[in-house]
């Protein structure tokens, strides 16, 4: 019975994860000023801040994947630097921060800075391209902030996901 | 925290992050399929984003009636009056096209580019970081696409297949500023290098660079491709766009086009994939030499072109412009009916086809 619920708590959040990139990559939804937010890292952060850093680096890897598949860049990239940030996140919150909505919102934003400043980085930086500021002010940054945005719903969804299954696996 | 590092959660954790790497090395020397990973997850989430992609263009249909109706009412004017334009032009390219008719007989031109295969596909998902427009469609290598094929709609070249999965793929726009195409101008002839910039591709235009000086280039000209590439990429008299302005590279040795590509690369939801056409992944015949000299020889566009058959003559004529214009305002597969291929190097200078254009 214990497996069973397990099984239908990490089966919902691989779903959540796969409904997140869904929305994430869909043309034209969620879109202002041709900026879209990065919803699975969101929700990969508020995974490792519920279940710690095993849990979050896990989802964290297959959120990952899931970026890959419509990423311009080499597969493997988003999937290894989630797994590194969900496990990174959760080991945070087990030795360093509390678990609240305002640390939340600060390691999705730490988060997003790590994954989008590398990104510029490497696909637009070291390549010279001209004008590379422009793309950093007016995109990266504002992915970045409203991404973090929807910090509030995730911490708020994964938060009463994992209580209503700590319940359930203390009932029975 | 040691304790961690010596739990089985971090040896679990650590060997996901191998296996993710070693996935990663194999897609970088893979040159452009997915590794089996991404493979199975295409699968899982090819149903949920083509049905997510559904619903968002038909909710955007609904509402864009609305939103967009200024908007339609000035493109209406706008297209009225290229209407008008094409028109006028069109009498002047059936003459072009009676003495392309008539070279072609002199020297024994074959018919080319009747040789297209293409593969339709919807675009299923955007990059939500790419700033050129790339996008994922919902065929990969079980639909016959391979990487590095031509990807056109009706109204012209879109892009280029970049990475290929079991039931995805990518696709790099022409707006993109990795992506190098070999074209020329239809009315002066002169070829260049068709490329994005950053800047141009926030506003949805790409360049054409390495034009002469004396180039005669101007607004409102017709660009295609021009068919001879390094490796055979795309065929010729793919039709990219027109252009809407003429500036001096910042070298002073050349000059720039802007493009307005003619396909809505950023917006775009259903496209074809060249699958196969003549010359695909061939080296074009003299390639750099022919291209960088201003011989006026005519035959000269033909011969650059990617004819397996040695002495055979591929058109660069009249008639394939007037094709090219006729297709560009009506269905467009079969405007890709001319051959077209991509150039690498820097382009011929105009001379050959100015005598031949006044004659034309």
């Amino acid at each position: 019975m214990k497996k069973k619920i397990l099984f239908q708590k990490y089966f919902l959040y691989f779903l959540i994860l796969l409904f997140s990139y869904v929305i994430q990559a869909t043309p034209g939804l969620l879109s202002i000023g041709g900026n879209k937010p990065l919803l699975v890292l969101g929700a990969v952060v508020a995974i490792a801040i519920k279940e710690k850093e095993l849990v979050g680096g896990i989802y964290g890897a297959v959120g990952g994947i899931f970026c890959d598949l419509s990423a311009l860049t080499y597969f493997g990239l988003y999937s290894i630097s989630f797994l590194l940030i969900g496990a990174a996140v959760g080991l945070m919150v087990t030795f360093l921060v509390r678990d609240k909505l305002s640390n939340a919102a600060l390691l999705t934003l730490g988060g997003m800075l790590f994954v989008k400043l590398w990104e510029y980085f490497f696909a637009y930086g070291i390549w010279g391209y001209d004008p590379t500021g422009q793309i950093f002010w007016t995109r990266i940054l504002p992915t970045v902030l409203y991404s973090t945005l929807w910090t509030p719903l995730w911490y708020w969804l994964f938060g009463r996901l994992s209580e209503y299954f700590a319940r359930r696996l203390e009932v029975r | 925290m040691n304790a961690f590092f010596r739990s089985g959660r971090f040896k679990i954790l650590l060997a996901i992050l191998i296996v993710l790497s070693a996935f990663t090395i194999r897609a970088i020397v893979s040159n452009g399929f997915s590794p089996l990973v991404a493979q199975i997850a295409q699968v899982i989430t090819t149903p949920f984003q083509s049905f997510s992609a559904f619903l968002s263009s038909q909710v955007e249909d609904t509402l864009g009636v609305f939103l967009h109706a200024q908007e339609t009412a000035e493109e209406l004017e706008r297209t009225k009056e290229l209407l008008r334009e094409a028109n006028e032009q069109l009498i002047d390219m059936e003459h072009y096209k009676s003495e392309n008719e008539q070279y072609r007989e002199m020297l024994n031109i074959r018919e080319e580019n009747e040789d297209l295969t293409i593969q339709p596909a919807s675009v299923i998902a955007r990059d939500h970081s790419d700033r050129f427009g790339s996008f994922v469609i919902d065929k990969g290598s079980y639909h016959g696409i391979t990487p590095r094929s031509p990807v056109i709609t009706a109204d012209g070249l879109v892009g280029i297949i970049s990475e290929v999965g079991l039931t995805q793929s990518k696709v790099t726009t022409i707006l993109d500023v990795r992506l190098n195409i070999g074209a020329v101008d239809v009315r002066s002839q002169d070829t260049g290098v068709v490329s994005g910039t950053v800047e141009l591709a926030a506003q949805g235009y790409c360049q054409l660079s390495y034009l002469p000086r004396d180039s005669g280039v101007a607004v409102g000209d017709l660009v295609r491709t021009s068919g001879s590439d390094s490796g055979g990429l795309f065929p010729r008299d793919l039709v990219i766009g027109n252009v809407v302005e003429v500036v001096q590279d910042p070298s002073g040795l050349s000059l720039n086009a802007v493009i307005q590509p003619a396909a809505d690369v950023m917006e775009v939801n259903d496209v074809f994939v060249v699958t196969s056409f003549l010359g695909m992944g061939e080296e074009p015949l003299g390639s750099g030499e022919e291209d960088a000299s201003s011989s006026a020889d005519p035959s000269q566009d033909g011969s650059s072109a990617q004819d397996p058959a040695e002495g055979d003559a591929a058109p660069a004529s009249s008639s394939q412009e007037a094709s090219s214009s006729e297709a560009s305002s009506q269905e467009g597969s079969s405007a890709s009916s001319q051959g077209a291929s991509s150039q690498e190097d820097a382009p011929a200078s105009s001379e050959e086809a100015s005598s031949q254009e006044t004659g034309g």
